[in-house]
């Protein structure tokens, strides 16, 4: 069966009818369109997906729908996250928290679509849209700022992306998006970075992938989200930068060690952090990181490896936020060490949270131990394509490894044991509700399918992993005993390193800082009372000054011709009186002929000099 | 029927709708009536232009001219219909229509005095549009143009009070004395130095004095003083006029302050770029490159005004005269010639339509919140989102269509003027335009942010009964129906701008088509 429209156009469909519908209906609706579209994305993954073109302005056509190489897969999972995140945020979230979730991940399932630059840029610009209202209907403390903050990052990396496309179109590039990254002219000429545009359309795309500084706005926003915003949240937006970074800079050098950067920071500033959502928030970054620096190595290895880690990191990010909103809901408590003692009262959750940090461990039978092993083979593999930068990438290696066993750390100790096991007197909380708990298992049957099955999650990778002609071993005893080892040894390490963990009631300063506190704080204190100065200074020059004169020539005027028999005060108060009607065309008409004049003046002098 | 006798007839609309306004004045749901069939007629008029327009051999002959009255040997008062100019009458004569309804619920809910006055020189202001739009050289444009000064001055003064008296001798003062002190001149040297030729025609008309050897620094001369002749496009520092006249009811800031004069401005820019200097001449004065410095640092310093505005309508002043910017932009990319100078036209007239939409847009909210709720400044709008949903709901679609974002006609214009300023070389223009994106969408969704998602501040005890004229416990929630139908039709029209841009593309290749032509 051929697809024949992008299936994110059903989810869009719905934001735009969400909003009219009332209570079951409403929640009935919200399902059912994210099935369909599920449906939908499985029929074009399964059979054709077909192409569709349509006519928009004079000479441009939007191409709605390709078949790029790592579409399948993103679309999947893409079409398989809101599902489960609406099955989560039925019955809680605001009525617009859902019609903008659905704006934003059926944005995002259109964009894995898209087949030119223009159509990918509307896509990328509505999901910002979309995850803007996710952020503002958080109902949390600072949802409103957060959320302005988050908008304004998003429009203006936006706006860069757009100019960096306007340059490249100016620059004679083609608007059209080649469906494969490996053998496209696009991505040759951008990964050189040897253009503008290269690097406005690459600063754009970071600052989604949630870059540091500039990515800051994750940790900022994501935990000023609703529960079930959150799990839509951690789904799309860095994700979908990933896809586009694919498809447009695979084998950008920098992104190795951008990647490596993020990976870094995400791990450290996770570990600092005491807010629940806030750490898997920099849970993100780290493990983008590990997949931004994949797309920077390029080989076809190295994209499968990033795109199925894109999948296992949807599955157990979405379950341990939804964990982690299950217990914001039941408990009101965002932080790690308020909410001990819970698995008594929630031991479904629990369970459920267990699993998720497993599952990012790298556990056998979850899709993080499928996914794991193609980045860090792919990554020490390097050399087949950068045979002369051997040297700089095995730095790089070595430092994954390093950092994944640093991930390790955090997903196996610090978010479950706080939260749960803890000694502290249990707070009074009970497990979610039983869509909610659907949602949940639901999530850990897809993990499971995949890690049980990696063969269907090679099946839909852009390069399926092969070694030696047939699939990608990763049922060996050599790579099961390494995860297992890495396990064990992360656990002991968790044990070890509690203690040290224990941090309370920190605040962590990000890049966000700038934006948040300085940039406000430089506005008030220097740039706002400047700009009064000028302000008062251009008014008293333009008005005030003028109408000083006139009026006192005016005064004595007619103190000599026409009032002698006042006193002057009177006088004074009459004249003024008559004076301040006028004063508005004296003011106007004098003072902007001076300013055009000396314009003028200036002009000419500069040019006859 | 000859396209420029149906330009007459588009000018004689509105005036005959005016003299029907005048004449029913006693019957006001009769006035109200007789508003809305000339709007509707005069849009139809308009909108059965485009065919005609579109035609693949549009430029082939020469356009059809019709000639009103020689006020002087050599300088008639002349009319044709050109894509530039059908742009404008089109976002004016439509915009009309759904001002009118605007206007019948303003006017009505806030108990104006005057309204048949009111009614009388929005046809004449509109009228005068016409002219502008469809005039077939540089006097009649002149003239329309300082009509149109004129005209609405009544409206700006409308309240009668003495902040709108002064406002009124403000707005008049600045408009009138930059287009009679430079505009002006500036005419009277183009008819000099061309032998009297003053009429607009495809590349310019110094081709010959060029090539006899004329100065390249008069032409230059007598573009700036044309630029900011035109004060109506407001670039800095001739921009106090308009939030000057933002003391005016808010109709008229919505259809005059926001489509009809301010675009009346632009457009004349525009025009002569095209039409009188030519892109192709302005490239090759290579001295013009100050217009796009000047129209970057308008754009960015109008921005960081409006994000300081806390009153709602001047705030939406300042974004306004960032927004001309824009189009001044356009013009000054254009004056520099080479391959960008038809994408930049073609960025200009679009984002005449662009901003035209989004901007009444906004100002419709403006209004909306004062005649439900008698707010006029941003800090009063927390949590009235949620009372207000459908206002919010477009005002929140006319933001985005003023920052670019998609899905909103606003995309399109920013795309081509970012094209542009890359083909032309211009980085400047991609900077201003990119510190404007950031500072609109400060400025414009702090608005939203605090609609929707602040709490609403406490009703204070004397809230009941206290300016509610019927004296009843219910408070209207949202505006009266004219209006929210109003906001409704120009928020969706930004997106169906967006979704289905072929006509508006299509008049606006046409008008870059032409600006190549030798």
């Amino acid at each position: 069966m051929t697809l024949g429209f992008p299936p994110g156009l059903i989810l869009i469909a719905a934001a735009i009818v969400l909003p009219l519908l009332r209570g079951r209906a409403h929640d009935v609706a919200a399902v059912l369109a994210a099935g369909a579209a599920l449906v939908a994305t499985l029929v074009g993954v399964c059979g054709d997906i077909g192409t569709l073109t349509v006519p928009f302005a004079p000479g441009i056509a939007l191409t709605l729908l390709q078949e790029n190489v790592p579409t399948r897969v993103f679309a999947t999972i893409f079409a398989v996250a809101a599902l489960l995140g609406t099955l989560f945020a039925i019955g809680h979230g605001r009525r617009a928290e859902l019609a903008g979730a659905h704006l934003y991940a059926g944005a995002a399932l259109c964009a894995v679509f898209a087949g030119d630059l223009l159509t990918l840029f509307c896509w990328w610009e509505i999901m910002a849209i979309g995850s803007t209202l996710v952020v503002w209907t958080g109902g949390q403390r600072n949802s409103g700022p957060a959320g302005w903050r988050y908008a304004g990052l998003h429009f203006v990396g936006g706006a860069l992306l757009l100019a960096g496309i306007a340059a490249w179109v100016s620059g004679g590039g083609s608007l059209l998006l080649p469906a494969d990254p490996l053998a496209s002219k696009l991505v040759e000429q951008l990964s050189s970075l040897d253009s503008v545009a290269a690097w406005l359309m690459l600063i754009g795309l970071l600052i989604n992938a949630g870059v540091p500084p500039l990515g800051a706005w994750i940790a900022d926003a994501y935990p000023e989200a609703s529960p079930s915003g959150a799990v839509f949240l951690s789904a799309f937006t860095t994700k979908t930068a990933v896809f586009v970074l694919i498809m447009c800079f695979a084998g950008t050098e920098i992104l190795v060690w951008v990647g490596l950067i993020m990976a870094i920071q995400g791990l450290a500033y996770a570990l600092l952090e005491s807010d629940i959502r806030r750490i898997l928030a920099y849970g993100i970054v780290a493990q983008v990181g590990m997949m931004v620096c994949a797309v920077g190595v390029g080989s076809p290895l190295a994209l499968a490896g990033a795109s199925a880690h894109a999948v296992a990191h949807i599955l157990y990010k979405g379950l341990l936020f939804m964990s982690a909103g299950a217990v914001l809901q039941a408990s009101g408590v965002r932080s790690v060490h308020e909410t001990a003692g819970l698995h008594r009262r929630m031991p479904f959750t629990t369970v459920m949270a267990i699993i998720a940090a497993l599952a990012m461990v790298g556990l056998p039978l979850t899709a993080g131990f499928a996914s794991k092993p193609l980045i860090t083979s792919a990554v020490a593999a390097t050399d087949d394509r950068f045979g002369s930068a051997f040297g700089q990438y095995f730095s790089a290696d070595f430092a994954v490894v390093v950092l994944i066993s640093g991930i390790l750390i955090l997903a196996a100790g610090k978010f479950p044991w706080f939260t749960w096991f803890a000694r502290h007197a249990p707070a009074t909380a009970n497990d979610p509700p039983w869509t909610q708990r659907i949602a949940m298992l639901l999530m850990v049957a897809t993990t499971m399918v995949f890690g049980c099955w990696p063969e269907l999650l090679f099946g839909l990778l852009p390069y399926p992993p092969l070694v030696d002609g047939g699939s990608y071993p990763v049922w060996t005893v050599g790579h099961v005993g390494k995860q297992l080892g890495m396990i064990a040894a992360a656990l002991v390490a968790v044990l070890i390193l509690l203690p040290l963990l224990r941090r309370a009631g920190t605040v962590t300063l990000d890049g966000d800082v700038v934006y948040r506190r300085f940039l406000p704080s430089v506005w008030h204190g220097v740039i706002l009372p400047l700009l009064q100065i000028i302000g008062r200074g251009h008014a008293w020059l333009t008005v005030r000054f003028p109408a000083l004169i006139t009026d006192w020539v005016q005064i004595w005027r007619r103190r000599y011709h026409g009032h002698r028999d006042m006193s002057f005060g009177e006088t004074h108060a009459r004249v003024r009186f008559e004076i301040d009607i006028d004063r508005g065309r004296q003011w106007a008409v004098g003072g902007v002929l001076v300013v055009i004049t000396g314009v003028l003046g200036l002009y000419l002098i500069l040019l006859l000099t | 029927m000859n396209p420029a006798d149906l330009a007459l007839l588009a000018m004689c609309i509105p005036l005959l709708g005016g003299v029907g306004i005048l004449l029913c004045s006693r019957w006001p749901n009769l006035r109200e009536a007789v508003t809305l069939v000339t709007a509707l007629t005069l849009a139809g008029v308009v909108l059965s232009l485009i065919p005609g327009v579109l035609d693949a051999g549009f430029w082939a002959g020469d356009m059809p001219t019709r000639t009103l009255m020689d006020v002087m040997p050599g300088i008639p008062l002349a009319f044709h219909v050109e894509p530039l100019g059908l742009v404008y009458a089109l976002i004016a004569s439509i915009l009309w229509v759904l001002n009118s309804l605007y206007a019948i619920g303003y006017m009505r809910g806030n108990h104006e005095k005057h309204q048949t006055r009111f009614f009388f020189w929005i046809a004449v202001a509109i009228a005068c549009a016409m002219g502008a739009a469809f005039s077939a050289n540089l006097f009649t444009l002149f003239v329309c143009y300082e009509a149109l000064s004129l005209s609405t001055v009544p409206l700006v003064t409308h309240k009668g009070t003495p902040d709108a008296m002064r406002a009124g001798r403000t707005y008049l003062g600045i408009l009138v004395a930059t287009s009679v002190g430079l505009l002006l001149f500036a005419i009277i040297g183009i008819a000099v130095v061309t032998g009297g030729n003053i009429n607009f025609q495809p590349g310019g008309v110094f081709q010959e004095y060029l090539a006899g050897g004329g100065s390249v620094a008069l032409i230059g001369l007598l573009f700036g003083m044309s630029v900011y002749g035109i004060g109506k496009a407001g670039l800095m520092p001739v921009h106090r006029w308009l939030p000057a006249a933002m003391v005016a009811p808010t109709p008229v800031s919505a259809l005059l302050h926001a489509v009809a004069v301010v675009k009346c401005g632009v457009f004349a820019v525009l025009k002569l770029t095209v039409y009188t200097f030519g892109p192709e001449t302005l490239g090759s004065l290579g001295n013009t490159t100050w217009l796009v410095w000047a129209a970057s640092f308008t754009i960015v310093c109008a921005s960081a005004i409006a994000v300081c505005q806390n009153n709602f309508k001047r705030r939406l002043a300042y974004s306004t005269i960032s927004q001309l910017s824009y189009i001044v932009l356009a013009a000054g990319l254009a004056a520099q010639g080479g391959a960008g100078a038809s994408l930049a036209i073609a960025a200009g007239a679009l984002h005449i339509i662009a901003h035209a939409f989004g901007k009444i847009t906004l100002f419709f909210a403006a209004g909306n919140v004062y005649t439900a709720h008698h707010l006029t400044e941003v800090s009063q709008l927390d949590g009235i989102g949620r009372r207000m949903p459908i206002t919010f709901g477009a005002f929140a679609v006319g933001a985005l269509a003023m920052i670019g974002i998609p899905p909103t006609v606003g995309f399109l214009s920013k795309w081509s003027l970012l094209r542009a300023a890359w083909e032309s070389g211009q980085h400047i223009a991609v900077v201003a335009l990119l510190v404007s994106t950031l500072l609109g969408s400060i400025y414009l969704l702090e608005i939203v942010h605090r609609a929707f998602f602040r709490a609403p501040p406490a009703p204070s005890p004397d809230d009941h009964g206290h300016g509610d004229h019927h004296g009843d416990e219910h408070h209207a929630d949202e505006a009266p129906w004219p209006m929210r139908i109003a906001i409704s039709c120009t928020a969706l029209a930004t997106v169906l701008l967006f979704l289905f841009p072929q006509v508006a593309l299509g008049i606006v290749q046409q008008l870059a088509n032409g600006v190549m032509k030798p």
